[in-house]
């Protein structure tokens, strides 16, 4: 069997396997040093991701792996990736900090980043007060502390 | 949900936000109180058109603005050297005071860009190491005496750019 089609299962938290070529495993970066340190198994335990996260982040994997591998990569193969990762990260909130925690794990940066960017393009231009209530963010200022800060800080606050 | 998240991971988040939200998030929880003042990269701006009140509370909080004064730039800057900045270009107008800059400031190794401009006076101790600085732009800033041109301009061997601008003022009692 030639190296790029050797298959690697990726077991989830349930023990749930996954079975992907060791080009997509090598996207996780983890795995990709596991690899590289010689860890000769075709099975990897990834005990902290639940089967529907690892099966996204793998989504993901694929997808970009994909298109790295079209030839002449055109500026259209380019604006797809972009249109699917948009696609990819219009998740609910919940999803959304599961696969941002996933993709730090597991060292894939591209998840990573737009993760984290689909947050901060979600607060932008919000009051605090639906920040909270969007992100289940618990008060636990006290009124006066918070008019306090509040106070301090209204240059900020204004719209 | 979010409190999922580690602080770095909130810092990865915060770090792409426009400093006006970022600093908006301290009113979320106690959690979110300080986590904005360890953003890598803040943008501060304030202008002639913001009222004095306004500036008087952006400063209670930030002591810093066109109208620092040697304090305020010493805090800002001995912070600045704690969390081991490689970038440092400060501007400042002053009516009466002069700004002068702390003497850790001459000796930080990790400064890579060094902008100084106005209101600043260079009282440059005897002991200057700024081993990895690239480049030094010097705008109308003044020198306390010749040994301090001497002294910075000797101090810092491995510049790319070095951009001086000197004005004739008189000369400030010792």
């Amino acid at each position: 069997m030639s190296e790029s089609n050797k298959k690697i299962s990726l077991i989830s938290s349930e023990g749930e396997a996954f079975e992907v070529s060791e080009a997509v495993a090598r996207e996780f970066e983890i795995v990709a040093h596991m690899l590289e340190d010689g860890c000769s198994g075709s099975s990897i335990p990834i005990t902290t991701v639940d089967s529907n996260i690892l099966g996204k982040v793998i989504e993901y994997c694929t997808k970009h792996v994909e298109v790295g591998n079209v030839e002449g990569n055109s500026e259209k193969a380019e604006k797809d990736l972009e249109e699917f990762d948009k696609r990819f990260i219009a998740v609910e909130m919940n999803t959304l900090f599961s696969l941002i925690l996933a993709a730090n794990y597991l060292n894939v940066k591209g998840l990573l980043n737009i993760g984290c960017q689909k947050v901060a393009d979600t607060i932008k231009d919000m009051k605090p007060e639906e920040v909270r209530s969007i992100f289940n963010i618990e008060n636990d200022y006290t009124p006066a502390e918070e008019e306090v800060v509040r106070k301090e800080n209204e240059w900020a606050f204004q719209p | 949900m979010i409190s999922r998240l580690s602080d770095d991971l909130l810092l990865k988040i915060l770090s792409s936000l426009p400093t006006k939200d970022v600093v908006s998030t301290m009113l979320l929880s106690k959690r979110w109180k300080f986590l904005w003042t360890m953003v890598p990269a803040l943008y501060f701006q304030s202008d002639f058109e913001s009222s004095k009140d306004d500036y008087a509370k952006f400063r209670q909080h930030l002591r810093l603005g066109w109208h620092s004064t040697t304090d305020d730039i010493t805090i800002w800057i001995k912070i600045a050297v704690a969390r081991r900045v490689r970038k440092l270009k400060i501007h400042c107008y002053t009516d009466d005071d002069d700004i002068f800059l702390p003497s850790c400031l001459y000796t930080y190794n990790n400064l890579e860009v060094l902008k100084l401009g106005n209101s600043i006076v260079l009282d440059v101790p005897e002991d200057v190491r700024l081993p990895s600085l690239k480049t030094l732009h010097l705008l109308c800033v003044e020198f306390r005496n010749e040994e301090s041109s001497r002294r910075i301009l000797s101090g810092c061997p491995c510049r790319d750019c070095l951009f001086l601008i000197r004005i004739e003022r008189e000369t400030i009692p010792t």
